[in-house]
């Protein structure tokens, strides 16, 4: 009885994965194969091929959209890390004035959609001469309520009483912050971090509106051109994009599962 | 000049009852002093306010003279020792002892120095490398020791830090804690709820009840002649004998029900006390003349020395120590004599009657 309904179960979740891994697994085949081989629908290719990454290369800038999305992804990273950690550690550990009612009115943002703020950022930023830089697709991300919540979630679990004999013992705040409790929350701090290039990494709307410059765009708005770009798309060399596109995600993915997962865990349990 | 004065420190936090009221006291320099009290008598908080982890509501803390109500803790230059040690479970035992003096930028040989002269003294070198976790308890509580010793500060404040060892370790940590303590010279300001450790380590101590101290004594002093009933009952295992009694001629009549005679012995004026009497004041005696014959209700044997509790009146239990092994069978009656020098009276409101054999300390502000 237990057997068969744990092969049922089985059953179910391979049949669930191969619905979801089908359109990953058919441009990554699609990418492999040659454009007649596209167009008569083929499942699996003939000749293997990787002639659509060469065109994909050729046709667009795709190395410079690939480091424009890294470095803008690696700064917002960067920066959220910096910004959540310092206004976590003042929301834990500084004593000010209606420290929890600033927290709170803080997480509260988290119900703004971002869509809504979009045009008022844009306005900002059309203001300050950001646009079409780096600086303009990277500073607006810095700031994140998620980022500081899950943050202080984590810094609240350092016991008091290690601020106290810093304190104490002369111990700044800046330097606690650097030697005790940034160490001591390596995993939610790593958590943030691919969660935080992720997001970055996937960024649509925001790059397609500050930007419009080759220089600066992004792999994602790079994606979207390549396929509208010619009236018959070359969906070979289109996949062959997206492919390369998706793969630093996956690499982050594998590689900070187990700290993602427990990070995000810890968040949610508290 | 006292190394360090509190003066009538109050402390609240916004509700009706202050935490900490009105506490005086003068530590002198090289002192072992102790404050002692059940849990939530505020005797943690008086440690806190002394190393300004909290403002004070109200009063003075004044260090080597000066009025130091606004310094900052690192200003008041004094180490503490935590209930759970606060040791920084990233580090190893040796940056555990050095990351506070790199803060203060001391010179790299001299950091090595105090470090390793303070593990030399606490049995540590072999240990300088390991992360907490891999201690044992009573190294942990020599780590935090060895922290507020290469701090070279001279006032430690304690927060309980023997109470996370077992029994025997406790033991044992509380006579090495006070050697160090006295090589060291270093002035100690130590809490604890424990009134055995007050009584074994303390120069002096003071009893706190409910925020407001009781007495300041020396730990003898204390014990002989308890200021009110609260400290007749919290200092000495098993504790103090009371019980309500009328005042008579020559006799005093306990819960209307037991009459005492007392011979020698002048009475409080008073037509109502509380009579007081340590354990080991009731005598065993001969069948007959002045003693008094009670029923045993229960007897503990600790080895070198016998307990025997008895129903004086109803519902009012003694006890007795008695030095020795004692063959005695629950229910017996036994006759007992008691030590009429010994009785101590109070009031019914529990203040001793009579002037206590010691006086407070007196206290001076200077600005």
């Amino acid at each position: 009885m237990r057997t068969a309904r744990a092969t049922a179960h089985y059953v179910l979740l391979c049949l669930c994965s191969v619905v979801i891994l089908f359109p990953v697994a058919y441009a990554l085949l699609m990418s492999l194969m040659d454009g007649a081989a596209i167009l008569s629908g083929r499942l699996w290719p003939e000749n293997w091929t990787l002639v659509n990454y060469e065109a994909a290369f050729q046709q667009a800038p795709l190395g410079r959209y690939l480091w424009n999305s890294f470095f803008v992804a690696f700064m917002i990273t960067l920066g959220r890390l910096i910004v959540s950690s310092l206004a976590a550690f003042a929301f834990v550990f500084l004593r000010f004035p209606g420290r929890d009612r600033w927290f709170y009115i803080c997480i509260a943002t988290m119900l703004v959609p971002w869509e809504a703020t979009v045009i008022p950022n844009f306005l900002t930023i059309q203001a300050l001469g950001w646009t079409n830089r780096y600086v303009g697709l990277i500073v607006p991300f810095w700031a994140m309520a998620f980022g500081i919540f899950l943050l202080r979630q984590q810094f609240k679990q350092i016991p008091h009483e290690l601020y106290e004999e810093a304190q104490l013992s002369g111990i700044g705040n800046f330097r606690f912050f650097c030697r005790v409790v940034l160490p001591l929350s390596k995993t939610s701090l790593v958590t943030l971090a691919v969660y935080s290039f992720l997001d970055a990494w996937n960024m649509y709307l925001w790059p397609l509106l500050v930007t419009n410059d080759d220089r600066v765009r992004t792999v994602q708005i790079g994606l979207k051109q390549l396929q509208t770009q010619e009236i018959a798309s070359s969906w070979g060399v289109v996949m062959a994009a997206a492919v390369i596109a998706m793969l630093p995600t996956l690499l982050l993915l594998f590689a900070g599962q187990k700290q993602l997962r427990k990070g995000l865990m810890q968040g949610a349990i508290q | 000049m006292a190394f360090l004065e509190l003066v009538e420190v109050t402390k609240s936090y916004g509700g009706k009852k202050s935490a900490v009221e009105n506490v005086n006291a003068a530590i002198e320099s090289g002192e072992f002093f102790v404050l002692v009290g059940p849990s939530g008598c505020g005797k943690s908080t008086i440690l806190r306010l002394i190393a300004g982890l909290e403002p004070l509501t109200s009063g003075y803390v004044l260090i080597d003279g000066q009025v130091a109500n606004d310094w900052p803790p690192h200003a008041r230059r004094l180490s503490m020792v935590f209930q759970n040690y606060a040791l920084y479970p990233h580090l190893t035992v040796e940056q555990n002892m050095r990351i506070a003096l790199q803060a203060q930028k001391i010179p790299k040989e001299e950091q090595v120095k105090r470090c390793m002269e303070a593990a030399e003294l606490l049995g540590l070198t072999d240990v300088l490398h390991r992360k907490p976790r891999e201690l044992s308890g009573g190294q942990r509580q020599r780590v935090a020791l060895g922290r507020a010793i290469v701090a070279q500060t001279p006032l430690c404040l304690m927060d309980e830090p023997l109470s996370n060892l077992d029994a025997k370790l406790r033991a044992k940590m509380r006579s090495e804690l006070r050697r160090l303590q006295r090589q060291l010279g270093m002035t100690v300001i130590y809490v604890t709820h424990d009134q055995t450790e007050a009584m074994t380590m303390a120069d002096r101590m003071m009893i706190l009840h409910d925020g407001r101290p009781q007495q300041i004594g020396s730990p003898l002093d204390v014990y002989n002649s308890p200021d009110n009933t609260f400290v007749a009952s919290f200092i000495g295992t098993p504790p103090m004998n009371l019980a309500e009694a009328h005042v008579l001629d020559h006799s005093l009549l306990l819960q209307n029900e037991r009459p005492i005679r007392l011979m020698r012995r002048s009475l409080p004026k008073a037509e109502r006390v509380i009579v007081g009497l340590r354990p080991e004041h009731i005598e065993p005696a001969e069948l007959g003349g002045e003693s008094m014959a009670v029923k045993v209700s229960h007897i503990e044997w600790l080895g070198n020395e016998t307990l025997v509790t008895f129903e004086l009146a109803k519902n009012l239990y003694w006890t007795a120590r008695w030095n020795g092994q004692w063959r005695i069978r629950l229910g017996e009656v036994v006759p007992l004599a008691f030590d009429e020098q010994a009785l101590l009276f109070f009031d019914e409101r529990g203040k001793r009657i009579g002037t206590p054999s010691i006086k407070r300390e007196e206290v001076r502000i200077r600005q």
